[in-house]
């Protein structure tokens, strides 16, 4: 009796490790290519261009590369293939990749914007319900072609294509100058009545392109100072206007992540530049912190640069009159001045106050100017004003015959920032040129 | 009939506990959804609500037969025909719910976890190592509940903790969804959700004090009810409705949405390891509790010689639904819906037979 319950108990176990280990499907981690990029654009007659970075493992482990980094032909296999749908383009691909695809470590889907403008549902949907594919991917638009972006990556720091494409995203949210794009996101955001989605612009730099293309031509380093002399793109009213591919800089990844695709239901109907992208995430109260930089209001041609966030929640109070809606915003930021090109005295009160007033004028001017390009250009509510009216009502149908994406252009919103300054830096007083004589 | 070892009153409720809750890991909170949609925590408020009321029923019947479980005491209440159809209720409830919860985890593995792995032996295995969970009786399952009763908890807190970065409460708004009275009607009628009480009933002659059976319910309930509610919130926060209405595993899509920064993301596997313990005392409890019920309905000296053939009775119905939305419609619409009738309904109308009855002796005397 002993012997057979025995047998039965190990019998039983056996059979559960051998069928809970999941050995059915049994796959080796050599046995797979990680995907850690999807792209797709729009092809020709209804068709589809997908284009997969696969990582090369051997050169990520410092093979190949050699620790060189920033080369992402060495460190990654970049196909395209044209077709109907993604899964099938993806059986495909592995007919000419000699191991299974996996895209368990995939970390960007990277759509072009003439396939944006087009609308993302059929795709989106297309890869959200298979099991390899996680919402956490980031969702990136390229100017351009996805394609033109996955290609011309040239990661300079990281050798692994994945975790470069990561970081590459992380750091630009610290920033605020880009918004937080994941799929999931999208999905709630593009099925919602009250809000819009903002998606992660992406571009590729078109001097520091022309430059790597003549180093290759002539096999030789162009001199720094010709391209500081022959100008780089002209600069604007502020050092983060710009959106991704157009920023005045050389060197290093000629790609950049910079501004916002704005999108009404799932089609992309314009761009915002990295600094409307921060008042946005201000009216949103999602900003964390970043520098702004206004110019000094006691010397002309001089910047001060004050490191910001939030001292308080954002308040937003939003009322309805008949068919009307009223939105008033107050934004309350503190932080400290890092930064200043002018030479005043910053222990004296009085002249911290005129510098706040005159940051909250800025902030104030830029957000109000994004609301009305929201509301008379995008049309789309890209501030979650809209998550704030459902309180309005009681049960989904009186939210359905809101209707707020109709009522949201015509509300009259107000926004107002409050700010205190807390610090200042390291100095106390700018240095001065004549310091010996007027402080001794 | 063969005396089953009594257990505590502490295992008794973590049992049940387990048993209420371990639906929240499959397709529970969209089925929430597509009652309440923007306010499926409150229909389950309300059914609990409504489940509690069921349950102090439950306890008024068996208190008038205080040596007996609710399958005897129904019989004495009803009588031979109405007993024994109250009887074949009970059964059928617990049996499809194990039945059905056997498609719907394997199919989540399958579907998550193990897509090459062929369903039937999925199946297979859940049903081999819970009956033999059931064979060892409800001491071992009632003791694994106890033991893995924080596992669950920190699972749950954990989850919905990590899941804050990722929630948008205001998406809860309009609060009342559907309207307050379809909220309050559907409510009522899905209290079947929290049907699983009944176990209580069930095992009422093997609880090591029997008094404190009303307690324990109550706590189950309660315990139950707040962590469902609180699931289901945070499961509205995430996916916002209508959204809400198209995953078709709940739990572990949110879990895959974990992302707090490079280093932490990607942990669903360790939820999932969780869950399928869950789900194992979960089919173990349910499985249990119908051949207990069927035990007691013929007066047998013991239920385990039923083991094989209800093993193949739940292998071979789990497979009868074509599909996993025919599977989970079953679950919610029909068994989770008129459930409350069998387990609440026919309690209540044994129990007004029972009081008649007495009445009428009385006047006779």
């Amino acid at each position: 009796m002993y012997y057979t319950k025995l047998i039965l108990v190990v019998a039983l176990l056996s059979l559960c490790t051998v069928t809970t280990g999941g050995c059915w499907g049994r796959t080796e981690v050599d046995d797979l290519a990680f995907v850690t990029a999807i792209g797709l654009d729009r092809g020709e007659d209804n068709s589809l261009y997908l284009t997969l970075q696969v990582t090369v493992p051997r050169a990520v482990a410092g093979g190949e590369g050699g620790g060189g980094g920033g080369n992402n032909n060495k460190t990654s296999l970049i196909t395209t293939m044209r077709g109907k749908s993604i899964l099938g383009l993806i059986d495909l691909a592995n007919t000419f990749i000699d191991r299974r695809l996996s895209f368990v470590h995939g970390k960007v889907l990277i759509i072009g914007e003439e396939l944006a403008r087009e609308g993302l549902t059929p795709y989106i949907s297309e890869l959200v319900r298979f099991h390899e594919i996680r919402r956490t991917m980031f969702l990136i638009i390229a100017k351009g072609t996805a394609r033109e972006f996955i290609t011309k990556n040239k990661p300079v720091l990281e050798q692994n294509p994945a975790k470069d494409l990561e970081m590459l995203t992380l750091a630009g949210e610290k920033t605020g100058l880009i918004p937080t794009s994941h799929i999931h996101r999208f999905l709630v955001e593009m099925q919602s009545l009250g809000e819009e989605s903002l998606v992660i612009l992406a571009g590729v730099n078109e001097r520091e392109q022309s430059k790597q293309e003549n180093e290759s031509n002539e096999n030789k380093y162009e001199d720094n100072d010709n391209i500081l002399h022959s100008g780089l793109s002209p600069i604007t009213k502020s050092d983060t206007h710009y959106i991704a591919g157009s920023s005045p800089s050389v060197g290093g990844n000629p790609v950049e992540l910079l501004g916002a695709a704005v999108f009404r239901k799932d089609k992309m109907v314009g761009e915002i530049t990295g600094e409307e992208m921060r008042y946005v995430l201000y009216l949103k109260g999602a900003f964390k912190q970043g520098i702004t930089i206004i110019e000094d209001p006691f010397a002309d041609g001089k910047f001060i640069a004050a490191d910001l966030r939030f001292g308080r929640p954002v308040q937003i109070r939003l009322t309805r009159n008949g068919s009307k809606f009223h939105i008033k915003i107050l934004i309350t930021l503190e932080g400290g001045l890092i930064g200043s090109q002018g030479e005043e005295d910053y222990t004296n009160p009085g002249i911290l106050k005129v510098i706040e007033r005159q940051l909250s004028t800025e902030i104030e001017k830029g957000c109000n100017n994004i609301i009305e390009k929201a509301q008379t250009l995008f049309l789309a509510d890209i501030f979650a004003f809209g998550n704030k009216a459902r309180r309005l009502t009681t049960t989904w149908q009186e939210w359905l015959d809101l209707n707020w994406p109709e009522k949201f252009p015509y509300a009259e919103i107000e926004a107002s920032v409050k700010i205190e300054l807390r610090r200042t830096g390291l100095l106390f007083r700018s240095p001065q040129t004549t310091a010996d004589s007027n402080n001794p | 009939m063969a005396t089953e070892k009594k257990i505590g009153i502490r295992e008794a409720i973590a049992a049940t506990i387990y048993f209420l809750s371990t639906k929240l890991l499959i397709s529970f909170p969209q089925h929430m959804a597509e009652m309440g949609e923007t306010a499926a925590w409150i229909v389950i408020i309300i059914s609990f609500i409504t489940a509690t009321v069921g349950f102090l029923v439950v306890m008024a019947l068996i208190r008038r037969y205080p040596t007996m479980n609710i399958v005897e005491a129904s019989e004495e209440a009803g009588g031979s025909v109405l007993g024994i159809i109250a009887s074949i209720g009970y059964f059928s409830f617990f049996f499809a719910t194990t039945v059905l919860l056997i498609r719907e985890f394997s199919e989540t593995v399958s579907t998550a976890l193990l897509p090459r792995t062929p369903l039937s032996v999925i199946m297979g295995v859940f049903i081999i190592s819970t009956f033999s969970a059931v064979h060892m009786g409800l001491g071992a399952i009632a003791g694994t509940a106890l033991i893995g009763m924080p596992l669950i908890t920190v699972t749950l807190i954990l989850l919905n903790f990590l899941l804050l970065p990722q929630s948008n409460f205001d998406v809860i708004f309009p609060l009342f969804g559907p309207g307050l009275r379809t909220l309050i009607s559907r409510g009522i009628s899905h209290s079947g959700i929290a049907g699983e009480i009944l176990f209580l009933g069930v095992i009422a002659n093997n609880l090591d004090g029997r008094h404190k059976m009303q307690s324990a319910g109550l706590i189950s309930l309660a315990v139950a009810g707040f962590f469902m509610v609180m699931s289901t919130l945070t499961y509205c926060a995430v996916f916002p409705y209508p959204l809400s209405l198209h995953i078709t595993y709940p739990g572990y899509e949110s879990s895959t949405l974990i992302y707090m920064g490079r280093f932490l993301q990607r942990i669903e596997v360790a939820f999932v390891f969780l869950w399928v313990i869950s789900a194992c005392i979960h089919i173990a409890l349910s499985g249990y509790t119908a051949v207990a019920i069927v035990q007691n309905i013929f007066k047998l000296p013991s239920y385990r010689p039923l083991l094989p053939a209800f093993a193949v009775l739940a292998f071979t119905f789990a497979l009868a639904p074509s599909d996993i939305p025919q599977a989970m419609h079953v679950d919610f619409m029909i068994v989770k819906t008129y459930g409350g009738l069998v387990v609440f309904v026919m309690p209540l109308i044994l129990l007004l037979i029972s009081r008649l009855r007495s009445f009428a002796k009385a006047d006779r005397r």
